[in-house]
């Protein structure tokens, strides 16, 4: 036996990395959570074991029934082997089972251990142990702060991943805003392994990559982090996503790219980049990497679009570029249902790029709203009279040029009235519309 | 030492404090802070104010912090010399223990656990050590 799937951690920045910080409920006989407490239920520094068993007796003794479930980190210890064991079985106040052998082949004497209490801080030899399917929780009590490099290669699956997930005061309480933990990484790369999910956090970060999972294999996902690379060095990331996804997540770099997305196939979900030299930017050879909902504010390029880009539904607003297209020559980028507003160029393509496309987009106070680009069917020229642009309101108000101005489903058999807006906000305004000129393509 | 509330456990990345009141930091113990600096060149920044002394940083980050003399560290704390390489990535200086001398030295990639996964060069002689010996100023 190990460290079972059904582990779950506390992370606490006010505790200490000394602690258990597990509690597993699949135990038979699972007492009281103590991994949710900043200090130890329990310290020994007269842990014994007899080799070959699994067997943990202390003379000072202090175990109680309602410690099974719960982790020792036995720290230090003559013959023993460091690291987190589940208690398994109570026999009495000196002696307890745990999951394994913690012994290096001798038996072991002299042995310091912390039944209970949060972890404090992510480190790369503490997130290697975790068996894959744990849950981590971190608890927002002030910033966690990363002191070594994290590059993990412990890798979840498909069906059980690895969920880190923080709140603010109550498990699952998925906090917002300021509310969300923060993680600070200085110039340490935090990098975890393939299929690990991270939400609600605040990540900040002057290392090269950001946040960032495996290269190859990662099929991870963001959801609700804000990071922010604030290096004087540039083209750092601040999210650098690879096979994987980013929902609802806020990106700023100051000299870099607030979005990068290395490998395919990637999505990008209602993500806000801005005050950055590139919002979102795809690796110029990936497939198949998708922008929905996404706004790109006050960066030097809002998109940077590789080989096979779709942008839907999105807005380019107060940057130099709004989007940039150099697909290589090889494939095909679709710009749809989006606004183009208040760039010095709405879309630039490096020329010839006769399969790039747009479809059913705004364009508004451009200094030139497209170069080597074709508006394509459904453009429209209007104000999109977004609620307080500057503020980071894109809503748009009654009589905004993109409200109904997006596709017309009846052309593919459907029936009803859709009134499908341009831009992110959906809100339907029904004495909208009429904003610029618009015309349909037939599907 | 009495714990300093204002200054643990918080983000000041980049910040300095070289303005505010030695007497918020004195005597205290700063645990879990980041104070990580950026630098292009072989410096340790100073951030705190004159005449802070006697702080304990437990757990913290201290990257590229000129530590005062009084102060020191404990637990995780990292106070490296860190500096971006002309190949993009951050490099931690210090001086060859293995030769007798003050000056600085790039020693190993800040993510080295990185770098050899990606197997990327790790051998700081890439790297023209005209360019980096510097004396030792602290």
């Amino acid at each position: 036996m190990a460290i079972l799937a059904t582990a779950v951690w506390e992370f606490d920045p006010g505790a200490s990395n000394n602690n258990g910080g597990g509690y597993d409920a699949g135990i038979s006989g699972a007492g009281a959570d103590y991994s949710q407490q900043t200090t130890a239920q329990l310290a020994l520094t007269d842990l014994a074991m007899t080799t070959g068993g699994a067997t943990l007796t202390s003379a000072t003794g202090g175990f109680t029934s309602a410690m099974i479930g719960n982790c020792i980190q036995i720290t230090a210890g003559t013959n023993f082997t460091a690291g987190f064991y589940f208690i398994t079985a109570y026999t009495d106040t000196n002696t307890v089972t745990i999951d394994r052998d913690a012994t290096t082949g001798s038996n072991g004497s002299a042995g310091t251990g912390n039944v209970g209490g949060s972890l404090a801080a992510f480190t790369d030899a503490i997130l290697e142990i975790f068996t894959a399917g744990n849950k981590l929780w971190v608890r927002n009590n002030g910033t966690m702060t990363i002191t070594a490099t994290i590059d993990i290669s412990n890798a979840g699956t498909a069906t059980a991943p690895f969920v880190v997930e923080g709140y603010n005061s109550t498990r699952g309480d998925a906090p917002t805003l300021a509310n969300r933990p923060t993680i600070a990484a200085g110039a340490n790369r935090v990098k975890f392994g393939a299929f690990w999910i991270l939400k609600h956090f605040i990540f900040t970060t002057t290392e090269g990559i950001g946040l960032s999972a495996d290269f190859s294999n990662s099929y991870n996902y963001f959801y609700n982090i804000k990071s922010t690379n604030s290096s004087g060095s540039g083209n750092r990331d601040a999210f650098y996503i690879a096979k994987g996804h980013a929902f609802l997540c806020e990106g700023i770099s100051t000299l870099g790219r607030a979005f990068f997305i290395s490998a395919f196939p990637s999505s990008v979900s209602w993500c806000y980049a801005h005050d950055s030299a590139s919002g979102f930017e795809c690796d110029a050879t990936s497939d198949t990497v998708s922008f929905t909902g996404c706004i790109a504010d006050t960066c030097t390029t809002g998109f940077v679009l590789g080989r096979v880009s779709t942008v839907l539904n999105s807005i380019a607003y107060n940057n130099t570029t709004g989007m940039s297209i150099d697909p290589g020559g090889e494939g095909n980028v679709f710009i749809t249902n989006s606004i183009l507003s208040d760039n010095t160029t709405g879309i630039s393509a490096v020329a010839d790029q006769d399969n790039s496309t747009g479809f059913h987009n705004l364009y508004y106070n451009n200094t030139s709203d497209v170069s080597n680009f074709t508006k394509g069917a459904g453009a429209v020229s209007g104000n999109p009279n977004f609620t307080d642009a500057a503020n980071g309101d894109f809503t748009c108000t009654t009589g905004g040029a993109g409200i109904d101005a997006g596709p017309d489903l009846t052309l593919v058999g459907l029936t009803g009235s859709y009134k499908w807006n341009i831009g992110v906000d959906q809100d339907d305004l029904s004495a909208g519309g009429g904003g610029g000129t618009v015309s349909y393509i037939s599907v | 030492m009495m714990i300093n509330e204002k200054y643990s456990f918080k983000d000041f990345t980049g910040m300095s404090f070289i303005e505010n009141d030695p007497d918020e930091f004195s005597d205290s113990t700063i645990k879990g802070a980041c104070f990580s600096q950026e630098s292009n060149d072989d410096t340790l920044k100073s951030i705190f104010p004159v005449g802070m002394q006697n702080v304990v940083f437990e757990n913290c980050n201290l990257d590229n912090v000129l530590l005062p003399k009084t102060c020191t560290i404990s637990g995780s704390t990292s106070n490296r010399n860190i500096r971006i390489m002309p190949d993009g990535n951050d490099w931690v200086l210090g001086t060859n223990k293995y030769v007798l001398s003050n000056r600085l030295v790039v020693l190993e990639p800040v993510n080295k656990k990185s770098f050899i996964k990606e197997n990327r060069n790790i051998d700081p002689a890439q790297f023209e050590l005209g360019d980096i010996e510097i004396e030792v100023s602290k």
